[in-house]
C-alpha cells in the first residue's frame, strides 16, 4: 500500500516529461517545468558529461569526454567551443574571468587547458602525474587549483607555476570553491572531503562515510557544504571556524533503485537538486523533504550533472548522451 | 658526376654484401618476426585489456563498455561476461585457468568459470575496482583475491570476501601483479610509485616496500620471467625495468607519441623477448638487452591498449582503442 506521497511520486514517475508542467500535487502547488531539451554533444556508450552554470549570467557550459567544452546562451544557442590542442577526454571545466570571457578544462592527459578569451590560444597548466579530474579557478588570488588521479591537489599561479601540492589518500575527484568562506573543498574516493584555503593550507577533513564522492558544492548564501556519494545519499554539513569545524545537519537518503548520485546543486532558497543513474532529477528542501521529481533521461541513460543559473530559479542538467535539459522552478518556491 | 656514380655503385655493392651476409646468418639464428595470423572486431568500443588463459586455448578481453568476453584463438566467441558497471578495466585468469575475475567500476569483482558462468559477485571497494586477481591457495592460506581501487587501497580478501589485509596509498591504485606463487604482489599508484607487498603466510598481514619510478601513472605491471625484475609501462611513453629493490635497470621508449600502454614477456626464460604497445599503434619487440628486434604498425591512428603473449611465447594477442584484436605469431632470435 503506497503512502499518499508515494502515490504522488508514482504518478509523476509514470508521466512523460512533456506533462511535467501539468503535474500538480494534492495541495495544488506549482511544480517545476521542463523548458527546453537539446543534444549538446553526441555522446554514446560510457561517457563523462558535466554542466557548469555561470555565476553571473544565464550562460552555461557543457564539458564532456568527447574532448570539447561548449558554452551556450541561456536559450541554448552555441556561443563558443573549446578543445585542447592535444585531444583528450575532458572531466570538468569552469568559466574564467569577468563576463565569463575565458574558460578552463581538466583533461584526462594530466593537463588543464586555459583560454583567457574565446579567441585566444589555449595555455596548458600541469602536468599532473595522472588524469586531471577537476580544475577550480580562484579569481581573486589569480590562482588555479587542480585535482588528479595521482592523489595530489595542486595550487598553481596564473602563469602556470606550481605553488604547492597536497597528497591525499585515494583519488581527489571534485573541487568546489566558496569565495565568501575562502575555502576550497576537494573530494576523495575514500569518502573524505578536504577543506583548504586558496593557498592550499588544509583546514579540515570531513569523513562522510559515503564512499566515492561524485559531487561537492557550497551553498551560495550559507556556510553549508553538500556532498553526494556512491551510496546515493547527500549529506549537508555546516562549516564553522574557517573550515576547521563541520557539523552534519541532514542526510538525504538514497531513493530506491536510483543508483549512484551523480550531481547535486543548491540555490539561495535552500532548494536542492540531485541527479542519479536512473535519469531522474529530484528536488528537495535542504532538510530532506522531497518536493518533486522529473524523469529527464530515458532508455536507462544516467543524468550526470546539475547546476542552478544565477537567477536561482532555472536548472540545467546533462545526461549521459549529451542531452541538456533546462528546468524552471515555480516562483512560489 | 662519375664520382657520384661510383659512390652509388659502391653503396649498392655494400648493400648486396650485407644482404648476403644476413641471409647466410639466417640458418644459424632465427630472425625476430611479428606476423599477423588473424584479426577480428572484438568490441564496438575501446578494449582495455586482453589475456591468454594459461593453456593458450582461450583469450579474455575487457572493454570500456563494461563487457568482458571469452574467445577461442580463432576468433570464435565462447561467452560474454556482463553485469558490472562500465568501464571494465581488467579480466584475469586464475593460475590454473579454470576461473577468471573481472573488475567493475562499481567497485565489484565478479568470478566466472572458464565457460563464462557467473560464480560469485563481491563488493570489493566503495569506489571503482581498477584491478583484481585471484590468488591460489598456499600450504598456510586458503585461496584469496587481491584488488586495487580508485579509493587508493590494496586489499587482500579470502574467497568469501572477508577482509584479510589492506593498505592505503595516495591516488588511484591502478595496477596489480602477483608473482605466480602469490608470495609477492606489485601494486602501482598513479603518482608513479610501485609498492611491493609481501603477504604473511596466513595473508592476514603484509609488509610493503615502495619505490618511485620515473613514470607518472603506470598503465601495466609485469614481473620478468625470472621474477627478478618488474616492468612498468607509463604515461611518459616508456617501459621501465627495475630490480625489486627499486633500482632502475633499463628504460625503453616504446611509442613515438603519447602513453606506453602495456608489455608482455614472450617466454619463460630470462632470454624471453619483450613486446610493447603504446599510443602510436605500433607493436615492438625488444631483446633482454633492450635492443629493438622488430616492429609492426598495426593501427597507426588508434592507440594499442594491451598485449599478451601466450605462455609458450609463440603467440601474442594485441588490442586497440577501437575494439580490434590481432593474433600474431612471434619468433625471436
Amino acid at each position: 500500500m503506497a503512502t499518499p506521497r508515494q502515490s504522488l511520486w508514482l504518478q509523476r514517475a509514470t508521466c512523460s516529461m512533456l506533462c511535467v508542467g501539468a503535474l500538480l500535487p494534492a495541495g495544488g502547488q506549482a511544480q517545476p517545468m521542463l523548458r527546453q531539451q537539446f543534444r549538446a554533444h553526441e555522446l554514446t556508450g560510457e561517457s563523462i558529461a558535466e554542466v557548469v552554470c555561470s555565476d553571473t549570467s544565464s550562460r552555461f557550459a557543457t564539458v564532456t569526454s568527447d574532448g570539447s567544452a561548449k558554452v551556450w546562451s541561456g536559450n541554448g544557442t552555441l556561443l563558443h567551443r573549446y578543445a585542447p590542442e592535444r585531444p583528450a577526454m575532458l572531466f570538468n571545466g569552469r568559466f574564467l574571468g569577468p563576463d565569463d570571457r575565458g574558460f578552463v578544462v581538466a583533461a584526462y592527459n594530466g593537463y588543464a587547458s586555459l583560454w583567457s578569451s574565446a579567441s585566444s590560444a589555449p595555455r596548458t597548466v600541469g602536468p599532473n602525474l595522472s588524469g586531471t579530474t577537476d580544475v577550480q579557478p580562484i579569481p581573486e588570488r589569480q590562482r588555479l587549483v587542480t585535482s588528479s588521479d595521482d592523489g595530489f591537489i595542486r595550487v598553481w599561479s596564473a602563469d602556470g607555476r606550481l605553488i604547492t601540492r597536497i597528497a591525499q589518500p585515494g583519488v581527489t575527484r571534485h573541487l568546489a570553491y566558496s569565495p565568501s568562506l575562502q575555502l576550497v573543498a576537494a573530494t576523495q574516493d575514500i569518502g573524505t572531503v578536504t577543506l583548504l584555503t586558496p593557498d592550499g593550507v588544509v583546514q579540515g577533513r570531513i569523513e562522510t562515510g559515503q564512499g566515492r564522492l561524485n559531487d561537492v558544492v557550497f551553498a551560495p548564501n550559507q556556510p553549508l557544504l553538500l556532498a553526494g556519494g556512491f551510496d546515493g545519499t547527500v549529506k549537508i554539513w555546516r562549516l564553522a571556524d574557517g573550515g576547521r569545524t563541520s557539523t552534519l545537519l541532514h542526510t538525504i537518503p538514497a531513493p530506491a533503485d536510483a543508483g549512484w548520485l551523480e550531481g547535486v546543486a543548491i540555490n539561495d532558497a535552500g532548494v536542492m537538486a540531485t541527479v542519479y543513474d536512473d535519469g531522474v532529477l529530484r528536488l528537495w528542501t535542504q532538510q530532506g523533504k522531497a518536493l518533486a521529481q522529473l524523469p529527464l533521461a530515458t532508455n536507462h541513460l544516467h543524468l550526470f550533472s546539475v547546476c542552478f543559473a544565477p537567477d536561482q530559479r532555472s536548472l540545467r542538467a546533462i545526461a549521459q548522451d549529451g542531452t541538456v535539459s533546462v528546468v524552471a522552478l515555480p516562483r512560489t518556491w | 658526376m662519375a664520382v657520384i656514380a661510383l659512390q652509388h655503385r659502391f653503396a649498392r655493392n655494400v648493400a648486396r654484401l650485407s644482404g648476403l651476409l644476413a641471409a647466410c646468418a639466417l640458418p644459424l639464428q632465427a630472425r625476430a618476426e611479428l606476423r599477423v595470423e588473424t584479426s577480428w572486431q572484438a568490441s564496438s568500443v575501446l578494449l582495455q585489456y586482453v589475456e591468454f588463459a594459461p593453456d593458450g586455448a582461450l583469450l579474455v578481453t575487457a572493454d570500456g563498455g563494461g563487457v568482458g568476453q571469452l574467445w577461442r584463438t580463432d576468433g570464435q566467441s565462447v561467452a560474454v561476461l556482463k553485469g558490472q558497471r562500465a568501464p571494465m578495466f581488467r579480466a584475469h585468469f586464475s593460475g590454473d585457468g579454470q576461473q577468471l575475475i573481472t573488475s567493475g567500476y562499481d567497485g565489484s569483482g565478479v568470478v566466472w568459470s572458464r565457460s563464462g558462468q557467473r560464480l560469485q559477485r563481491l563488493q570489493l571497494h566503495r569506489a571503482a575496482t581498477a584491478d583484481v586477481f585471484l590468488l591460489p591457495p598456499t600450504p598456510t592460506a586458503t585461496a584469496a583475491l587481491v584488488s586495487g581501487s580508485d579509493d587508493g587501497t590494496v586489499v587482500l580478501r579470502n574467497r568469501e570476501g572477508e577482509l584479510l589485509w589492506s593498505a592505503q596509498f595516495s591516488g588511484t591504485t591502478r595496477q596489480l601483479r602477483p608473482n605466480p606463487s602469490a608470495t609477492l604482489i606489485a601494486a602501482s599508484s598513479d603518482n608513479g610509485q610501485i609498492h611491493l607487498v609481501t603477504p604473511a603466510a596466513d595473508r592476514r598481514s603484509a609488509t610493503v616496500r615502495s619505490f618511485q619510478t620515473p613514470h607518472g601513472r603506470i598503465n601495466l605491471l609485469r614481473f620478468s620471467p625470472d621474477q627478478r625484475q618488474l616492468a612498468a609501462a607509463g604515461t611518459d611513453g616508456t617501459v621501465s625495468l627495475s630490480a625489486l629493490n627499486g633500482t632502475l635497470q633499463r628504460s625503453l621508449k616504446v611509442t613515438d607519441v603519447g602513453w606506453a600502454r602495456g608489455m608482455s614477456f614472450c617466454g619463460a626464460t630470462p632470454q624471453a623477448s619483450l613486446l610493447t604497445v603504446g599510443d602510436d599503434g605500433t607493436l615492438r619487440q625488444w631483446s633482454p638487452q633492450g635492443h629493438m628486434l622488430a616492429s609492426l604498425s598495426l593501427s597507426p591512428k588508434v592507440p594499442l591498449t594491451a598485449v599478451d603473449c601466450s605462455v609458450n611465447g609463440r603467440q601474442a594477442a594485441v588490442v586497440n582503442a577501437a575494439g580490434r584484436l590481432w593474433m600474431l605469431a612471434v619468433s625471436a632470435p
